[in-house]
């Protein structure tokens, strides 16, 4: 036998003789400590990470527009461009640095909710063009809720405005302002904002309404009446003044309401995660009627064009409804979940899905007319703005894109909120 | 591909179970376990059979300590007359890891504290579980808890340490190797030790688990092997050898009385072995005398 052989033999005999060692070892007492520590090492690096990032709207105001960034700031860049003229932190807890509603303009008032639970009230008077800019100035901010207390109530609904002059001038009362605000401990609040030209703003909470699950539907307001949905099944519609259902009883549904309502011509349209799109009679919350089509929920606020409803699903299935019977008209479907709601433009429905497509549909029979690719997730609302659309992507930019008259998509500008990536090397998307 | 199926099982016994996430969570321990009953039932036989095979095991290894081919040639001779696989006993503990990873995911998804993970969790409910949709978002609450983050005050960890201590003491087998005494001993205490450390930092479903599992498998093994473990107690007292005994004779350990005393406690003494060695044989012989 040759020594290779011999050498190979005695070798193949180490197993059984590690099988021993170990054995002797009881190895199975040492093994899961060991195990132990590689199982925190996989936990920690594979740990699924909560961190909040918001996905906040625009709102143009004269030459500029207002957002916010995945970083928890608002910005205001300049419209033209993209150029960023000023940014905002968010002051609460670093850890709920994010921003989900849309800013709210009125007039000179700028309100924006953050997820670190606060209400911040901006006067951008002096803060609407760029060649002639002043910083916005912050009035005032408000923990919404009870101020006192430690625990952050994130906010994810944008601030509805009630009331945009709530004084009585005649009792010389300072102008102020009513807005309402869902909040993550079911309240939703009812919030009086004083103006004092001397001391900037005052914040208070006026009444609050409670319901049993988190609000993420922004209140929709309309008649005296406030219309929203809670993570507990039901949409409510409530009494600006009495703070009360003006229904016997709130609607309830299969699933959680987080979709915004949307009101046409005596009816509440809104989807819900039982997969249902429900038309109800605002007056009395009766059903009119639903349409079960969705594979999935309903995330975002319909909107409606005409006698035509634009309904977005988490099933990546944009549904167009008929207003009045709630019939299937057309549906285009993409592969991944659809979370933000749809623009109009003229005879032209846009909308973008998280496959990172912002994709120009006829309003017709929704066949497509235009395109562009981000590779991004895209899941802000649209914001229109005389045919030019307003987004952020899940790369940390704000885009502005072009629709032109044949449904031809154009980009505009990019704004990084990564300073690292401000200077790289990109081609324009579409 | 195994966490899917656990986040849609948490949230259908979420449904079942009184929209309760804790109770859910003790659901599920109890079916996974029961699930496992086989593998836990090999695996302790399997233990059994290595702890008796341990003393002659040590004898071929002094008796060919200078010939490895020939110790390794007896052993596997002892391993395989004895029917004994010596990597069996691993099956349920590497199974046990997958879910304990997969649980920990599943748990921070289900429980969606941000509208981007509960968006993530529409995209894994299955859409043919219509009951699933229904009950989202789970409440995370269960008594002084939030099973999404961890206990605020220390009693899950405790929970959690004493119940794996209550496990270790149940499937640690007597030896009358001094080394091997001293392995176990200082893993009876390590373990339980750092999986309450660990409990400290993850999410209290998690711990949960821990806690609910440890005490099915006690029980378990309670039934299987027997609670002697349980009723000699003693924190501080090593358990004392019980040697060269074949897997029916094994039972709760017994002190030795032959007056000989191991002063060299935790050393490889050849002498004072082969002497217990040769006093737990009479025991058994004369016990085997009685029966007959």
């Amino acid at each position: 036998m040759s020594n290779t052989s011999k050498h190979a033999l005695s070798t193949i005999w180490l197993i059984p003789d590690v099988v021993l060692s170990i054995s002797s070892l009881h190895w199975t007492r040492v093994l899961p400590a060991v195990t132990v520590v590689m199982i925190t090492v996989i936990l920690a690096a594979c740990s699924v990470v909560n961190r909040p990032e918001g996905w906040a709207g625009a709102v143009a105001l004269n030459e500029v527009v207002y957002t916010g960034t995945k970083e928890g700031e608002l910005v205001a860049l300049n419209r033209v461009n993209g150029e960023k003229l000023w940014h905002f932190e968010l002051l609460g807890d670093e850890n709920y640095q994010a921003i989900y509603g849309t800013p709210t303009l009125s007039g000179d008032i700028l309100y924006l909710s953050g997820y670190d639970g606060h209400l911040y009230v901006f006067d951008v008077s002096k803060s609407k063009n760029p060649m002639d800019w002043y910083d916005p100035i912050l009035l005032d901010s408000r923990k919404v809720g009870d101020p006192l207390s430690d625990d952050v109530i994130p906010i994810v609904t944008s601030p509805a405005i009630v009331d945009e002059d709530c004084s009585d001038s005649e009792d010389g009362d300072f102008p102020c302002q009513l807005l309402m605000i869902g909040s993550d401990d079911g309240n939703v609040y009812t919030l009086k904002v004083t103006l004092d030209s001397k001391s900037g703003a005052y914040i208070q909470e006026e009444k609050q309404f409670p319901t049993g699950g988190k609000v993420w539907s922004d209140p929709i307001i309309q008649d005296g009446v406030a219309y929203f949905g809670s993570l507990d099944h039901k949409l409510y519609a409530v009494g600006v003044d009495t703070g009360r259902l003006i229904w016997n009883q709130p609607f309830e549904t299969g699933g959680g309401v987080v979709a915004s309502p949307t009101l046409h011509r005596g009816k509440i349209l809104f989807g819900s995660f039982d997969g249902n799109f429900y038309a109800l009679d605002s007056g009395t919350g009766q059903e009119l009627w639903r349409f079960s089509g969705a594979d999935n929920w309903y995330w975002a606020a319909a909107k409606v064009a005409g006698d035509l409803i634009l309904a977005p699903s988490l099933d990546g299935k944009l549904y167009a409804l008929d207003a009045n019977t709630g019939s299937l008209k057309w549906v285009v479907k993409t592969d991944k979940p659809i979370v933000n709601s749809p623009a109009i433009i003229s005879d032209f429905v846009v909308f973008a899905s998280d496959d990172g497509r912002l994709r120009v549909v006829s309003l017709t029979d929704g066949d497509l007319e235009g395109a562009c690719t981000i590779e991004e997730k895209i899941r802000t609302p649209l914001t229109v703005d005389d045919r030019v659309i307003y987004l952020g992507a899940g790369d940390n930019t704000i885009r502005a894109f072009s629709v032109g008259s044949s449904g031809d998509v154009d980009e505009e500008w990019i704004y990084f909120a990564d300073e690292d990536k401000r200077n790289a090397t990109r081609g324009v998307a579409c | 591909m195994i966490i899917e199926p656990m986040i849609n099982s948490l949230v259908l016994l979420y449904s079942i179970f009184f929209s309760n996430f804790g109770i859910t969570i003790v659901a599920f321990t109890v079916l996974i376990r029961l699930a496992m009953f086989p593998l836990t039932v090999k695996q302790s036989r399997s233990l059994k059979a290595m702890t008796a095979l341990q003393p002659r095991l040590k004898e071929i290894q002094t008796k060919y300590a200078d010939d490895r081919e020939r110790r390794s040639q007896e052993t596997m001779k002892v391993y395989k007359t004895a029917g004994v696989n010596p990597i069996g006993c691993l099956g349920p503990m590497v199974i046990q890891f997958p879910i304990w990873i997969g649980l920990y995911r599943a748990i921070l998804q289900v429980l969606p504290a941000t509208p981007e993970s509960l968006v993530g969790l529409s995209e894994r409910l299955y859409s043919w579980l219509p009951m699933v949709h229904e009950v989202v978002p789970l409440a995370s609450r269960f008594l002084w808890l939030d099973l999404a983050v961890p206990d605020p005050y220390p009693v899950l960890p405790v929970l959690v340490g004493a119940s794996m201590f209550l496990m270790q003491k149940m499937t640690t087998m007597p030896t009358a190797d001094a080394r091997q005494q001293s392995t176990n001993q200082m893993m009876l205490w390590m373990m339980p030790l750092m999986f309450g450390f660990f409990t400290t930092t993850f999410p209290s479903g998690l711990a949960l688990y821990w806690v609910v599992s440890n005490i099915v498998g006690v029980v378990m093994q309670g039934f299987i092997t027997g609670w002697g473990p349980l009723t000699s107690l003693n924190l501080f007292k090593r358990l004392p050898g019980q040697t060269n005994t074949t897997v029916e004779d094994i039972g709760p350990a017994e002190e030795t009385t032959d007056g000989e005393r191991d002063t060299d406690e935790g050393r490889n003494n050849g002498r004072g072995d082969r002497a217990r060695l040769k006093a737990t044989r009479r025991r058994t012989s004369r016990r085997r005398n009685r029966r007959s």
